[in-house]
């Protein structure tokens, strides 16, 4: 369960998000400029909220009430970029691994064999990022995030530069993946119909405000 | 071929290469600290480092005279605390080769830092690495090309320093006379067949220091469009 309760100024509005996720795939959705991915970025402590709190399961990452942060490494949350983070000077495999190494894990093979074969990615390992497509490197970039085994999946539209077909594609894996790994899975899009394909709920975000109808 | 002691090249060379590591060290992590951080009189602390670019040399080796000289304050701390001395040795010609290189390294080192996709390192630091981690693999090999460009700069910058050394150093065979301040000292006692050997070993290693440069880049280059494509 992940409880945010945040405020964080901008330069045109002032962020005040309120919700929580269960083990599902919640949606932001909302317009460009919108704040959705400064939750995100919250979420996952590479943005400092102003006042509020932010807790997964019974971890507290940031609470302004007890002045605690909780740093990036040890949050634990898988993050998608939306543009192409893939390190370009390392296979697919190193990229996948990075995570695994920086925290000292012992990789399970089948897991990973499991993530791989989910995205159909396992012919890959040996290619470098610039050698594969850009669904590839999307499908990657989900692998690297998830072998660590996050408690938290953060995506920030992470199919919007893919063309109408791969980006299908992905939204099925995507759902397979989720009812594959119960965590909760936050996804940034400002396509609706994305929203209600993939979202168990779905969050409308406007001017940095959460919008109820 | 005139008959000469290979002395002022072998010490050029040294004085070079120890002033490129120094430079090399020093330029990376303040650039790097630096590129990091947002403060009060930035821009002048970078401003003062670049400044031994546009300075004549001959006021950098007077500044340093002043710095490093038996009344001035380092110097005579170094004098009495370690007994070491600047002035007319060759680590006076290392200190003056540092400091007039140093911009160069620190500007393309700058540069490269600035170009890095700062979501490379995001994404690194969720993924659990630690800051020290994510520089050694992910923005150190991303600002290899620039880096390398900066140290060579500095070495064929350091290998020609000529007018901070004279005054630092001093002209002492075998102990600070380095390339460009036998070249001078030669053509002034007349020895011009002397003169033009030396110059033309400097002219050829520096040229073909530059050569290698641009070609270098421009490999990497290729290789990275690709990488793009």
């Amino acid at each position: 369960m992940l409880h945010v309760h945040i405020t964080k100024k901008r330069a045109h509005f002032t962020l005040q998000a309120d919700f929580t996720a269960d083990n599902e795939i919640l949606m932001l959705l909302g317009p460009s400029g919108s704040g959705k991915t400064t939750i995100l970025e919250c979420i996952a402590g590479l943005v400092i909220p102003d006042s509020g709190l932010i807790r997964l399961n019974d971890q507290t990452m940031y609470s302004s009430d007890a002045t605690f942060i909780l740093s990036v490494q040890q949050r634990k949350i898988g993050y998608v970029f939306q543009d192409d983070t893939l390190f370009p000077h390392m296979t697919v495999e190193k990229n996948i691994l990075y995570g695994i190494r920086s925290q000292k894990q012992e990789p399970d093979q089948l897991f990973l064999d499991q993530v791989s074969e989910t995205l159909g990615i396992r012919h890959l390992w040996g290619s470098y990022p610039w050698q594969i497509s850009g669904g590839e490197k999307q499908r990657v970039s989900l692998a690297r995030a998830l072998a660590t085994k996050p408690n938290l999946l953060l995506l920030d539209e992470p199919l919007s530069a893919l063309d109408s077909t791969t980006r299908a594609q992905c939204q099925d894996e995507l759902l397979r993946l989720h009812q594959l790994w119960h965590i909760p899975f936050i996804m940034v899009t400002h396509d609706e119909e994305e929203a209600r394909k993939l979202g168990s709920t779905i969050i409308r975000l406007e001017q940095g405000q959460i919008v109820h109808n | 071929m005139p008959d000469v002691s290979y002395s002022p090249l072998l010490l050029s060379l040294k004085i070079a290469g120890i002033s490129t590591l120094v430079v090399f060290i020093s330029g990376l992590t303040l650039a790097y600290w630096l590129s990091r951080r947002d403060f009060f009189g930035k821009s002048i602390l970078e401003a003062l480092f670049l400044l031994p670019l546009v300075l004549p040399p001959t006021v950098v080796g007077f500044g340093l005279l002043l710095l490093f000289g038996k009344n001035g304050w380092l110097g005579q701390f170094l004098q009495e605390s370690f007994n070491i001395q600047i002035v007319f040795t060759w680590i006076g010609a290392v200190i003056a080769s540092a400091v007039v290189s140093f911009p160069l390294m620190y500007q393309a080192a700058s540069a490269a830092f600035q170009q890095v996709n700062k979501r490379y390192e995001q994404a690194a630091i969720t993924l659990g690495a630690s800051s020290w981690r994510v520089f050694w693999t992910v923005i150190l090999p991303l600002c290899w090309p620039g880096l390398l460009a900066g140290l060579v700069l500095s070495f064929a910058r350091a290998l020609g320093e000529f007018g901070a050394t004279l005054m630092l150093a001093g002209n002492i065979p075998g102990k600070t006379e380095t390339l460009p301040i036998a070249i001078y000292f030669a053509v002034e006692a007349g020895k011009m067949d002397l003169a033009a050997f030396w110059v033309i070993i400097i002219v050829a290693i520096s040229f073909s220091t530059i050569l290698w440069l641009n070609w270098w880049s421009k490999h990497t280059m290729r290789r990275f469009a690709q990488q793009k494509e």
